[in-house]
């Protein structure tokens, strides 16, 4: 079967950036909003560094067993299993804390020993200290706008991390990565850009998130496999982002303004 | 019996109409959130609409709209008539076509601007906003057809152009108040009138000496300003009368307004409220320190982000 590398469109010099961190052992930390291809990006460099990947969503009930391990009964006797995070410092895998804000704080303590020049995971339940694989490296993210105040990292954990901000790409760039990642065609993907444009302009909505690249191409992916365009953008763009009515029917009203109505569209 | 049945259906059929238009009217009271929705994404500016005395244009950032709307057939077409002027508004915007500060000119001279400069916008817009060609084209047919005379008269499509603002902002902008102002209003007004919208509020001075020399008498009939005009001063004993005299209200241009520091008993308000609270607004420009707050916006039930700004006061007279 053949492998097909995941797309990733480079809008800096973040590929290069992370090929430096990887060989210097520094720990990354990718900020941005939701849908700006962090999670995109780090497949794409363990693609790239052919390093296995293992990614761990975070939530608030995320706990530092969870990463590390647990000891589980198996028949009459109680063994031990590998959390992810104990596996990839051991094997050498790429781990990827995805929303490392939303976990709980005992697995920022238990990955420190790992961000600095100590490289090891003490294992409390074992009482042992394992120190990484050469090629190991930890990976986080994080969404400065989500939650802003309410689950902020600590600047001790962020001062272990080198940094890469990513964001809503530039009109030109965010239409070719549409294009690329959907076969649509060049001037519906400007139509879908320009619309997730004015989205964006609305700052004072009190929309948590606004619209993301992410929602652009599920748009663009109904559209292309035959959904009407209106309706394809209200229901992959307008709905995820609110509730409120009010706003569904002006946001609502903003694309019909910039699609043409075409038979069945309504 | 006949005669009976013509007029019968006379007063149908004038019903009839009557209903029509009321089934088909859009106020922009209505639709006004929706609308500063539209004029945001389209901008990328907070855009604040207030009712126009007739078709409106824009000033800095408000867009001046007309109060109702009901010359097309349909409810439909009607709202579709205001997102069409608030796109054409957003990149008229754009491209900076208004009257600069020193400018003057006549109402006139204000639709003429706007006519010749319609064909620049309408092709930006197109290109922008596709949807608002076959607009442009049904209401400019629809134009034409309700009235022969107004075959050139597009001035609700193209709207007029209006004079922007000098943003100044100083210290000084609270000295027309007193601190009894300034304290909290023990007297909350009785009546509450709407009046006509006005596009531009100027502060006149009163002069006080004169005021209180002043015989009780009161005449609204001919008064441009609601506190003097001509010598005559209205009835400042704090008697709640609005409502005798809203027929001589509406006569009114709310345009001259006074700053005072009398207790209100009674509020005839009109829909403008743009230069007035330019002194709090996330606008301000300031290399000083301060720290930035949110504002709780009532009508919109939202945050404003950063919209307040806090100084301190050892820096305020820098």
């Amino acid at each position: 079967m053949q492998i097909v590398p995941p797309y990733y469109y480079p809008v800096s010099k973040e590929i290069e950036v992370f090929e430096k961190c990887y060989k210097n052992k520094i720990p990354v930390l990718l900020k941005g909003p939701t849908g700006t291809g962090k999670s995109r990006f780090i497949e794409f460099m363990a693609f790239q560094l052919e390093k296995r990947l293992i990614t761990i969503s975070c939530h608030e009930e995320t706990s530092s067993t969870d990463l590390i391990g647990r000891f589980i009964i198996k028949g009459a006797e109680t063994i031990w299993l590998d959390g992810p995070l104990t596996i990839a410092v051991k094997d050498g895998a790429i781990i990827y804390l995805d929303e490392i804000a939303e976990a709980r704080p005992d697995v920022i303590v238990a990955i420190h020993s790992l961000t600095d020049h100590r490289r090891e995971l003490f294992i409390d339940k074992l009482g042992q200290n394992i120190k990484a694989h050469e090629d190991f490296m930890l990976v986080a993210s994080f969404n400065p706008g989500y939650q802003r105040g309410f689950k902020e990292l600590k600047p001790s954990t962020r001062q272990r991390f080198a940094a890469l901000t990513f964001n809503y790409p530039v009109a030109k760039t965010e239409t070719e990565i549409l294009m690329k990642e959907t076969a649509i065609d060049e001037s519906i993907a400007k139509q879908l850009v320009s619309i997730g444009n004015k989205i964006r302009n609305l700052k004072e909505l009190g929309l948590t998130e606004t619209a993301s690249t992410r929602l652009l191409i599920d748009a663009a992916k109904l559209i292309h496999s035959g959904l009407p365009k209106r309706l394809a953008v209200k229901v992959a763009v307008i709905e995820p982002l609110t509730d409120d009515l009010e706003i569904i029917e002006a946001l609502t009203d903003l694309c019909n303004l910039m699609i043409k109505y075409s038979y069945g569209t309504r | 019996m006949n005669i009976y049945m013509e007029n019968l259906l006379g007063i149908f059929k004038i019903k009839k109409i009557k209903s029509d238009i009321q089934n088909r009217t859009v106020t922009l009271e209505n639709i006004k959130s929706r609308l500063i929705i539209l004029a945001s994404a389209a901008t990328g500016k907070h855009i604040e609409i207030y009712p126009a005395e007739r078709e409106g244009g824009y000033k800095n950032n408000n867009f001046f709209l007309p109060v109702s709307f009901a010359k097309f057939e349909t409810l439909e077409q009607n709202i579709s008539f205001y997102f069409f002027r608030v796109l054409y508004l957003s990149i008229q915007q754009k491209l900076g076509y208004n009257w600069s500060v020193g400018d003057s000119f006549t109402n006139e001279q204000s639709s003429q601007k706007a006519l010749l400069h319609a064909d620049k916008i309408l092709e930006a817009l197109f290109i922008e906003y596709p949807v608002t060609e076959a607009l442009h084209i049904e209401f400019k047919e629809k134009l034409c057809r309700i009235d022969e005379k107004s075959l050139q008269d597009f001035s609700w499509l193209y709207g007029k152009w209006m004079k922007n603002e000098k943003e100044e902002i100083t210290e000084n902008l609270l000295k027309n108040f007193t601190d009894k102002v300034k304290s909290i209003e023990q007297n909350i007004a009785k009546t509450i009138l709407k009046a006509k919208p006005v596009e531009e509020v100027i502060s006149v001075e009163i002069d006080k000496k004169q005021q209180e020399d002043y015989v009780l008498t009161h005449n609204f009939e001919k008064v441009e300003t609601a506190e003097e005009f001509s010598g005559v001063w209205r009835d400042f004993d704090g008697d709640d009368e609005l409502e005798k005299h809203q027929d001589a209200l509406d006569e009114l241009n709310m345009k001259y307004t006074v700053r005072t520091d009398d207790t209100s008993h009674s509020v005839y308000q009109s829909d403008f409220v743009e230069n007035t609270s330019v002194f709090e607004s996330e606008d301000l420009k300031s290399d000083l320190f301060f720290i930035q707050y949110d504002e709780w916006d009532f009508s919109k039930r939202l945050y404003k982000k950063d919209f307040c700004k806090l100084y301190p006061k050892i820096q305020k007279k820098k």
